[in-house]
């Protein structure tokens, strides 16, 4: 599907902004996990222990999944995370 | 393009880092174009990974038969040799005022990161990356090898 270039570079500055300002303490509640980020970057919109999960958890809040950005947040493990075998 | 660190926790107090509990780290957003949409997720800017190397659980969304993808093995963090399978994609990297796409073979990892790793082979080789420790900003520019495209959008403030 073509994006929608302004749109999306709009959504994108707003996100990186809001995001570098996000509470590092805020994302200690999801060390160990993954993490959906709102399309504006101010809040995680899902977390889940596994990727896959996260989906149907924005859909349920009504999200749209291809705007939030995924990302694992490290725990005791650093950067090789867990429950990402296999995917959906 | 210009990238602020993410500061991301750490569950014991750093003591190179004078005791704080969160490190930063060069993450930036990435999307994987296709036919299907997908979710952009965070990838980790590194020049130590041989190749650019996304989480496994994004190739079976974007329907790359793994069965019969080439297979090879990339060095990540730490020297450590780890399995992957690659396809041809195009990916694209904002940082909101400009758009970068471009063409790449990346490759899927068979073990489980947290995010993807935008290493030599299909990222750093078509990028020049200035990591700027005390702004905590990486500055990435493509260079003579991008072959891709560049969509500007708006002109960043000083």
């Amino acid at each position: 599907m073509p994006l929608d270039m302004p749109r999306y570079l709009e959504m994108r500055r707003r996100f990186l902004a809001n995001r570098a300002a996000f509470p590092v303490e805020e994302l200690e509640k999801y060390m160990g996990q993954w993490v959906a980020w709102s399309p504006d970057g101010t809040r995680v919109a899902a977390n889940a222990q596994n990727p896959a999960l996260l989906d149907g958890i924005l859909l349920a809040c009504g999200e749209d999944p291809a705007l939030c950005v995924i990302e694992g947040i490290p725990g005791d493990d650093d950067l090789l995370g867990v429950a990402d075998e296999g995917g959906p | 393009m210009k990238f602020s660190y993410l500061r991301l926790p750490v569950r014991q107090p750093t003591p190179a880092l004078g005791g704080r509990r969160f490190r930063y780290r060069p993450v930036v957003p990435i999307q994987i174009l296709g036919p299907l949409t997908l979710p952009p997720v965070d990838g980790c800017i590194d020049c130590a990974a041989d190749d650019t190397v996304f989480p496994l659980h994004l190739a079976t969304r974007l329907g790359v038969d793994l069965a019969t993808a080439p297979k090879g093995q990339a060095k990540v963090v730490g020297g450590t040799l780890v399995n992957v399978s690659y396809a041809p994609v195009t990916l694209l990297l904002s940082d909101g005022f400009e758009a970068f796409e471009w063409n790449a073979v990346v490759g899927f990892a068979t073990v489980p990161l947290r995010w993807a790793l935008l290493g030599h082979a299909g990222f750093l080789d078509f990028f020049d990356v200035q990591l700027l420790g005390a702004r905590r900003e990486a500055m990435v520019a493509p260079n003579t090898a991008f072959g891709g495209q560049r969509i500007v959008y708006a002109t960043p403030g000083p």
